[in-house]
């Protein structure tokens, strides 16, 4: 036993082989550090064209609100006194303008749905749309990848009928 | 004295250090090739964000341009004699990143359920009373909305990279 301890012979190429080893369990680490780098970049772009598209198509509401605000105000009372959402089906969710695709440069595709809601304040006497756009990334397959959502409100003073 | 692990007088062959140097520097080139490697990527990625965050404040920007001087450009556009979205060459972190503004024109359609008003029992407060007609498409077509692209190109080991972010812009004047 004390003999295979003492017996210098070929030590050096052990040192030097586990020394290898350390090195290379280092550099394998940094390599997949780094690998992990580009999918975050990515997910920022996709993010920030998410929250873009959804801002865009918030204006889109806006102003379909400013060219046909009675018929949303009709199909919304009509949905709130239980009287079905045809109405609102057709103002919103069946809207190709307010629900739609679009893909970029790199053709990722993303789904885009719009929700208007009226919020209103009895206190104050003012009323509120609620434009919600939500903004879905799909993956080839068309799986949901990424969720962002835009949130807008347009205040109203109300008048009197 | 002697200690338990280093009993021997005998220390390494010239061989041994011959062959040790060998493979140690076999095992530190790839390694050395890879790192450099790395820090290449790094350096790639960090001029990627830069360009993805030059694409995002240009474009918030933008939004901010009057609907009407909205228009594909690689100039910078002014408005009341200042500069209210810097286009061009643009000097970020040692890089030179090019940005330009593509523009391009699209109409919308918008669908709704109209109300007769002038059914007899109709009552503005009573949504019992409306009477729903047939789906109708509002279409306007020019001068309404535009796709706002900012383009962000750069060249990488002559290669030229882009970065495209793009939104909506709605004439709310209209």
């Amino acid at each position: 036993m004390i003999n295979r301890i003492t017996n210098k012979s070929g030590m050096a190429l052990v040192i030097v082989l586990v020394m290898s080893m350390f090195l290379l369990v280092i550099a394998v680490s940094y390599i997949r550090g780094n690998a992990q780098n580009r999918p975050i970049n990515e997910r920022h772009f996709e993010r920030a064209q998410a929250d873009f598209l959804g801002q865009g198509v918030v204006q889109f509401a806006a102003m379909k609100f400013k060219k046909r605000p009675a018929e949303f105000y009709y199909a919304y009372r009509a949905m709130r006194a239980g009287l079905g959402d045809a109405a609102m089906r057709a103002y919103l969710s069946d809207d190709t303008t307010l629900n739609g695709e679009f893909t970029d440069q790199v053709n990722q595709r993303y789904e885009y749905s719009t929700q208007m809601q009226l919020i209103t304040n009895k206190l104050y006497e003012t009323d509120g749309i609620r434009i919600q756009v939500t903004v879905n990334q799909l993956s080839e397959t068309g799986t949901v990848v990424l969720t962002r959502v835009q949130e807008h409100v347009i205040e109203a003073i109300r008048r009197p009928l | 004295m002697r200690s338990f692990f280093w009993s021997s007088d005998k220390g390494f062959t010239l061989t041994e250090i011959i062959f040790s140097v060998l493979i140690l520097a076999g095992t530190m080139i790839p390694i050395a090739a890879m790192m450099g490697q790395g820090f290449e990527g790094t350096r790639r990625d960090q001029r990627q964000i830069v360009a993805i965050q030059l694409c995002q404040a240009r474009l918030s920007q933008a939004l901010a341009v009057p609907f009407a001087d909205l228009i594909s450009t690689t100039a910078s556009i002014a408005s009341g004699g200042q500069i209210i979205l810097p286009l061009g060459d643009i000097e970020q972190e040692n890089f030179t990143f090019n940005v330009s503004l593509r523009v391009v024109e699209r109409g919308v359609t918008y669908s709704y359920l109209p109300v007769d008003v002038n059914v007899a029992n109709y009552a503005v407060d009573d949504p019992t009373t409306w009477v729903f007609g047939a789906s109708q498409n509002l279409t306007i077509n020019a001068d309404v909305a535009k796709i706002a692209t900012i383009v962000v190109s750069w060249v990488e080991r002559g290669t030229q990279q882009n970065v495209e972010l793009s939104t909506f812009r709605a004439n709310l004047d209209l």
